[in-house]
């Protein structure tokens, strides 16, 4: 019915190049899993290396380690979005994307609040002390915003940049579950300034990588036209 | 259209059989989608030998990334949604060279005119109209009202959702029929 004889020349030469067989994309949860392996040894092995803050016994089981993996599932989640977007005809659509995004922040604020209430409201001064969270929270980010974008960067996302926040945004909220069994600082003012400024600065990593990759497709493109 | 040639089913397992290493079957692939692939590059490009080039383009990118399409998902939502994504890029790439999109009053665009529309006017007058569409919701109509997918495949294709996708066909179908003197219900 067809053959490859129909084809124009410049298709023949690139299925000659290469025709191996392929294995098809995992789901993206399953592809997650790399993300998700990485989150564990963090979360088992930073607060042992690092230390663990001082207040832990103070917080409880539940908004110590308990929130600590519930922040690491959210973020997860947004990992999980954002493989889904790098699969070209079932990306992420805007509203869903975007209220994903909303309700990892919202973890990360509930968690914060709830142990700042859990520490007898603490308070804090203005601009929040603790600087030194913030790059340090982006720069444990990294391997999993790596991870992230590895694993994006097998499949073809068809939006670089949306694919890129949701990664950028998961790693950093990743993270910020594991820094939260770390950071000394109970404060509301610094949880929010420092912290949440990590996971904005993840998530705009995310978008820089995003458009990394679509200037280095439009270059090719413009190559071979 | 030609994919109705071999139907849905036809093309997922065109598409497995090609993902396994069968190079016949993107020659199946190629066959069936070539034509409705090129109207719908038409329609966004509003240039036939733009269209023709982002084509091949297109099944190049298919070629490279075809380990991304995972069975048994409809095979057409993930071929139009690259094909898109190729058509984004040249525009991007066009404007940064300085070749910026502009459509003279006298030229006429090569829009292929969906059957449904067709009947609101002449052809002619219509492909001006459609012309003037915004990509966004010219991309709807076509991939609705000409290649016959659904409104969830259409979001599917554009990155929306079921109801933004018809909530775009029908306001362009709207605008054409506002833009063709047609009120209501077309008569």
């Amino acid at each position: 019915m067809s053959g490859r004889s129909s084809l124009p020349d410049g298709l023949r030469r690139a299925l000659d190049a290469d025709h191996r067989p392929v294995r098809p994309l995992r789901r993206a949860s399953v592809r997650a899993l790399w993300v998700a392996l990485w989150a564990a040894l963090a979360l088992a092995g930073l607060p042992v290396v690092i230390g663990m803050r001082a207040d832990i016994a103070s917080l409880g089981f539940a908004l110590s380690w308990g929130a600590a993996v519930f922040e690491c599932i959210a973020g997860l989640g947004l990992v999980v979005l954002a493989l889904r977007e790098a699969v070209p005809g079932s990306g992420v659509t805007p509203p869903v994307g975007s209220a994903a995004l909303a309700a990892g922040i919202a973890v990360q604020v509930l968690v914060a609040v709830l142990s700042w209430l859990q520490r007898g409201m603490p308070s804090g001064s203005f601009p929040p002390g603790g600087a030194h969270c913030f790059p340090m929270e982006s720069t444990l980010a990294l391997p999993a915003l790596a991870l992230t974008m590895v694993v994006v960067g097998r499949a073809y996302a068809v939006r670089p940049r949306w694919a890129g926040v949701l990664g950028g945004a998961g790693a950093g909220v990743v993270t910020d579950g594991i820094w939260h069994l770390i950071c000394p600082f109970a404060d509301l003012s610094h949880v929010l300034v420092w912290h949440g400024g990590a996971v904005l600065a993840l998530a705009a990593l995310g978008w820089i990588v995003g458009t990394a990759v679509e200037v280095v497709r439009r270059r090719a493109l413009s190559s071979r036209h | 259209m030609a994919t109705a040639s071999i139907g849905d089913e036809g093309l997922l397992e065109a598409m497995v059989a090609y993902q396994r290493g069968d190079m016949e079957a993107f020659g199946t692939l190629y066959a069936a989608l070539r034509g409705a692939l090129t109207g719908y590059l038409r329609a966004l490009s509003r240039d036939r030998a733009v269209a023709e080039d982002l084509l091949q383009e297109t099944f190049l990118q298919l070629h490279k990334v075809r380990h991304t399409y995972q069975p048994p998902r409809p095979v057409k939502p993930w071929v139009y949604a690259i094909a898109r994504n190729v058509f984004l890029m040249h525009r991007r790439a066009a404007y940064r060279r300085g070749r910026h999109e502009t459509i003279a009053e006298d030229v006429l665009p090569e829009v292929p005119v969906p059957p449904e529309i067709e009947s609101l006017g002449d052809r002619e007058t219509v492909q001006k109209a459609l012309t003037r569409l915004p990509e966004g919701r010219r991309g709807a109509l076509v991939l609705h009202h000409m290649l016959g997918m659904s409104f969830k495949e259409v979001g599917a294709v554009l990155g929306i959702s079921e109801g933004a996708a018809k909530v775009r066909a029908h306001r362009a179908l709207a605008e054409l029929r506002e833009a063709m003197g047609v009120t209501g219900d077309g008569s």
